[in-house]
């Protein structure tokens, strides 16, 4: 019956987009209306689920805290760090019209808030993001060994397109003909073969990903969404 | 999550062949019919590496990504489901860790269901299914430290990845974990391989529930995803024909005149080459 029941109302649930895009209708018929609703229901229905997760990870390290576990410091900044942003974000409403990104001005907790996102938050992401760089470099000096043909053709790709993106590379083959610069042959590797071959993968993917919809909305995936006992 | 556009005709046709292969197979699997999928390394690796970690007693961690609701994660949650009833019987440790809020409660009653259905709901620890936002690299950081201080032994990464891919490959690799990753992100596919000791990617990771469970039915739907392959690769081979006859101008109207025409073929393999 439960079983049933999550099939009938996921059906429900999908033919609403599916009718949606097949039938022959206009903008702004009862159908693009239906669309506009159910999204921002799936919209509202996912604040719930913020709610839940908020919830779950407040309360772990509120308990980490109260019963000063192993590392219980890092759950009080942790907390600290939650009400901070979250009343500061809410006193200020965010950004106000005029303010601009990186301008501190503005009363205390405008400033305060600009701080923590501007000054903090976006700097740490960049931070990070920079030390791919170094990932990047340790897991090719690790990966990219050739023992084999394929591998040293995959090598030698590598080298003219890394060449052929710098300058280096244009000011090494500048001189040459067309046929032999570069970046030229840069953007033939890239537009030619690498872009046959992701348009295959993205092919593929598609299609993987129409299929499993398809098993979804049907209620054919078997697992816990539909209580299969093993 | 806005619908792109409309269905023309030939999308319904696309749709409806699409939609009758997938059942016809699955009703030819209902019927008994064996149906052949081919090895997938990556997926054939996963009760491996899941051992490996029951040998090692340490934990495994798995990566939703950073995708919220969307097919990519409900694929990922199918390849979960598995883990979780091959590790609930070797009573190994698995921490997965959410990236999206709207996730993190179906994946926790994934979790919590799964080891129920295996009859080991007592393994079951809320702690155990951590939702760390804060966004791709806070996530991507909170997920490295778990990896680093559990010192996992087996990493899986499934679901919707982008920039912080290989920093959490190259940490996973810095513990000695086996690592399996799939994703359909196109982007990150070379940083997995370079990484990770298995792959999947592509239609292979949306292959893999089907993969992995070999229920008949699955099977049956991956057997009509190919079939629908077949039709659209023919429509894009007579597309790519035609469109080459029609701008070389030796197109006619009529077809058949045109295919028992000697002259016009040999106008056409000399124009095909200038295109």
């Amino acid at each position: 019956m439960k079983r049933g029941l999550i099939r009938l109302i996921t059906f429900a649930a999908g033919l609403i987009l599916v009718v949606e895009y097949f039938w022959p209708g206009r903008p702004g018929d009862w159908l693009d209306v239906s669309r506009r609703n159910y999204l921002d229901f799936t919209a509202v229905v996912g604040a719930f689920g913020l709610g839940v997760g908020w919830y779950q990870l407040v309360h772990g390290h509120a308990v980490k805290l109260a019963r000063l576990r192993k590392g219980w410091f890092h759950s009080l900044g942790f907390l600290l760090t939650v009400v901070a942003a979250i009343g500061l974000g809410i006193y200020t409403r965010g950004m106000s019209p005029e303010h601009k990104p990186g301008e501190f001005a503005g009363p205390w907790p405008q400033q305060a808030w600009s701080y923590m996102t501007w000054g903090l938050m976006n700097p740490l992401v960049a931070s990070v993001f920079s030390l791919l760089a170094f990932y990047v470099a340790s897991a090719a000096y690790r990966a990219f060994r050739i023992k084999n043909w394929e591998a040293a053709l995959m090598m030698a790709a590598a080298i003219i397109v890394m060449l052929g993106q710098v300058p280096v590379g244009n000011a090494l083959t500048y001189h040459l003909p067309r046929w032999g610069q570069l970046p030229v042959w840069k953007t033939w590797i890239m537009a030619t073969i690498n872009g046959s071959a992701q348009r295959a993968l993205l092919f593929g993917m598609a299609v993987g990903a129409i299929a499993t919809s398809l098993r979804l909305w049907l209620g054919l995936e078997r697992g816990a969404f539909f209580e299969r006992r093993l | 999550m806005e619908a792109s556009g409309h269905a023309t005709v030939g999308v319904f046709l696309v749709a409806l062949f699409w939609t009758a292969a997938i059942i016809v197979n699955i009703l030819r699997a209902r019927a008994g019919r064996e149906l052949f999928i081919r090895r997938i390394p990556g997926l054939t690796a996963v009760d491996e590496a899941a051992g490996r970690s029951t040998e090692m007693g340490r934990p495994i961690v798995y990566g939703l990504g950073l995708m919220g609701i969307h097919i990519t994660t409900f694929a990922s949650l199918a390849i979960l489901q598995h883990i979780i009833r091959v590790t609930a019987r070797l009573r190994t440790r698995m921490i997965v860790s959410v990236c999206e809020a709207p996730v993190y409660p179906i994946v926790e009653e994934v979790v919590r269901d799964t080891y129920r259905s295996v009859g080991e709901p007592e393994q079951f620890n809320a702690d155990d299914v951590r939702y760390l936002p804060g966004g791709q690299f806070a996530w991507a950081l909170a997920t490295m430290g778990i990896i680093a201080r559990e010192k996992a032994a087996t990493c899986f990464y499934f679901g919707w990845y982008e920039a912080e891919s290989l920093m959490l490959a190259e940490t996973g690799f810095s513990v000695g974990a086996i690592q399996i990753a799939g994703t359909d992100q196109l982007h990150q596919i070379p940083f997995f391989v370079a990484a990770c000791d298995y792959c999947v990617f592509g239609e292979e990771y949306f292959a893999a529930s089907a993969y992995l469970s070999r229920e008949p039915v699955m099977l049956g739907s991956l057997v009509g995803q190919d079939w629908s392959k077949i039709l659209i690769l023919t429509l894009i081979l007579l597309g790519l024909i035609s469109a080459q006859m029609v701008e070389s101008g030796v197109w006619v109207h009529n077809p058949v005149r045109f295919l028992l025409d000697s002259w016009s073929w040999k106008h056409f393999w000399q124009i095909l080459p200038r295109h």
